[in-house]
């Protein structure tokens, strides 16, 4: 029969029981599922919310600043024009060591380009460029990533950035913009400067659009004549007499670093192709004559090498410190400067108590302050007179007395500089020589800043002559045991 | 030792093979990239001292070139690239392929001369 195949049927209550059981299971089941999948929810929830919370963190911070540069440059719409743009900026502490700011504007549709620049406390200067250079420099700014650009990417025109620049462009509805910044020296800024401008940049956009909208309006309200040919012609005129040669000078000695890295390796080659082949030879060599001479040549390669590398050192492209025996260096400035010196007596003493100073520092900032010191001291002489029989350049180290800080002079016998001028020799673009960019006196007062010293100059009255001296203070060097 | 020398400047050319035969080496030499590639090709060298710019192509132009015979490893073991520029875009360069770069002018030739001899890696 069947049934006995079967389990037992189950009564009523033990059917119930099975069924309740498994109807247990089941919601237990689903309660553990919903709950896992509200867990998940929750978790995703908590995520968003941590993002947004983030986000708002980092928008309140932006707002704030935002905020800050909203109140700064709606107080600036109000009273000023874009003109003035330039002081407002560096007014701003971040930017205390800028020493100029400049900003470039193109009005769409428009033969004209204006800038406008200034220095810290300055009035703003205005010019104006050709179209055809500010699409070059546009472009330029435009396809570099981290916006910092050096001399040789200057247009000629731009007579107010010297050295290394940070520069931003910017494609508004109505007009495009180049905002730069520099600090007028030839030390390229480091990351987070760079990091800086570029969100600094960022942020500005927005305003620029406002400022402009601003300054449309007044000039629609002045019926302002834009567009007339002569208006354009007498501005050609004028760009084209902003045209100096003295930048391009300065773009040459920049490039001269460059030039000395190839020149060492090209050099190096055939130098060392001789050095090992009268190496070779000497083991050859049939008498003692032949191999003394093959020695001889091997040194004469050796100092070959030498005189290289010392130059590779002194153009080293860095912003490493590090530190430099003094007198070493100065003796192989003495030695770069000797065709511009030529004909003329020098001198170099350096105190017996410091004779072995090591000085903190960059190779290349100290070689060019010194380089430029002792070339001023040749010119002036030479600008003078021809005769340069009774002449001396004299460059001492001393530490004076009652004072600690290690002091570098060059001294001429030339001329001396006018009182009137004195003050001004420091300036950028002053010069008394003809054929000056007045540019050297310049760099090593940018240079000497970042040593943290001053030059100073002062006549030797009743002497003859002038003295350039820069004093370094005592974390800059040490005296060492010889 | 069967060693192939790559460089164009005469003077290091022949000193080098002078000095690497007295250490026992056969020394093939050739002042052109493209001329090496194709002895590579018909010889079994088993060093190749290459520099890395010479007048018509670079040293890297000829690893990539015997790629055709050698195998990584092979080119790891085999090549010696020389250079007078040791920027770190070229040690970089070097660096891909594994092989040993040593850069001119030699400061210890003894040293070098056994860099160039070896026989292991």
């Amino acid at each position: 029969m069947e049934r006995d195949n079967h389990p037992p049927f189950k009564t009523d209550a033990e059917v119930d029981k099975i069924a309740f059981t498994e109807i247990d299971d089941f919601f237990k089941e689903e309660i553990a599922n919903v709950s896992s999948v509200v867990d998940k929810i929750q978790k995703v929830v908590r995520k968003k919310q941590e993002a947004i919370a983030k986000r708002d963190a980092r928008y309140q911070k932006i707002t704030h600043t935002k905020t800050q540069l909203i109140a700064e440059l709606s107080d600036f719409i109000k009273k000023e024009t874009i003109g003035n743009f330039p002081q407002l900026i560096l007014r701003k502490k971040e930017f205390r060591s800028y020493s100029i700011a400049q900003i470039i504007i193109h009005e769409r549709g428009q033969q004209e380009v204006v800038s406008y620049h200034s220095a810290p406390g300055q009035q703003s200067t205005k010019l104006h460029f050709s179209v055809a250079s500010f699409n070059n420099i546009f472009n330029v700014v435009k396809k570099s990533k981290n916006k910092l650009f050096n001399q040789s990417q200057v247009f000629p025109e731009n007579t107010a950035i010297l050295g290394s620049f940070l520069a931003k462009e910017f494609e508004l509805s109505g007009h495009r913009i180049i905002f730069i910044m520099s600090r007028n020296d030839f030390i390229p800024t480091d990351y987070e400067e760079q990091k800086y401008f570029t969100d600094f940049s960022a942020t500005l956009r927005h305003f620029f659009n406002i400022l402009l909208l601003q300054e449309r309006k007044i000039a629609r309200g002045r019926r302002m004549v834009r567009s007339s040919k002569w208006v354009t012609s007498i501005l050609e005129k004028q760009q084209q007499e902003n045209t100096t040669p003295d930048i391009l000078h300065f773009q040459r000695i920049t490039l001269l670093g460059d030039l000395l890295n190839t020149l060492k390796h090209e050099l190096s080659n055939p130098l060392f192709g001789l050095k090992l082949m009268a190496d070779v030879m000497q083991e050859e060599a049939e008498d003692v004559e032949a191999c003394d001479a093959l020695k001889d040549i091997v040194g004469a390669c050796d100092r070959c090498h030498d005189i290289i590398k010392n130059f590779s050192i002194i153009y080293k492209d860095s912003n490493e410190t590090e530190e430099v025996d003094l007198e070493k260096l100065i003796k192989e400035v003495m030695t770069l400067t000797k065709s511009e010196t030529r004909g003329i007596a020098k001198k170099f003493i350096i105190q017996n108590e410091i004779k072995v100073a090591l000085v903190r520092t960059n190779i290349t900032w100290i070689t060019q302050i010194l380089f430029n010191m002792i070339l001023n001291s040749a010119q002036a002489i030479k600008n003078h007179t021809n005769d340069l029989i009774n002449h001396l350049i004299s460059v001492e180290v001393a530490i004076p007395t009652n004072s600690k800080d290690l002091q570098i002079s060059v001294s001429d016998t030339g001329p001396g500089i006018d009182q009137e001028i004195i003050d001004r020799v420091f300036e950028p673009f002053f010069t008394t020589k003809p054929t000056g960019s007045g540019l050297g006196l310049t760099i090593c007062k940018s240079l000497a800043a970042k040593l943290n010293s001053k030059i100073v100059c002062r006549n030797n009255y009743p002497a003859r002559g002038a003295t350039f001296s820069i004093k370094l203070r005592p974390e800059r060097y040490k005296i060492v045991e010889n | 030792m069967k060693i192939l020398l790559i460089e164009d400047e005469i003077l290091i050319q022949k000193s080098l093979k002078k000095i690497l035969e007295r250490a026992g080496a056969t020394v093939s030499v050739s002042s052109s990239g493209k001329e090496a590639i194709l002895l590579i090709n018909q010889g079994s060298f088993d060093r190749i001292i290459c520099d890395i710019m010479l007048q018509d192509i670079t040293g890297f132009d000829v690893i990539e070139e015997s790629k055709r015979k050698y195998e990584t490893e092979e080119i790891k073991k085999i090549f010696i690239l020389m250079t007078a520029y040791t920027s770190p875009q070229v040690i970089d360069a070097a660096s891909k392929y594994g092989c040993k770069i040593v850069s001119k002018p030699f400061d210890d030739l003894e040293k070098i001369m056994n860099i160039f001899m070896s026989t292991n890696d």
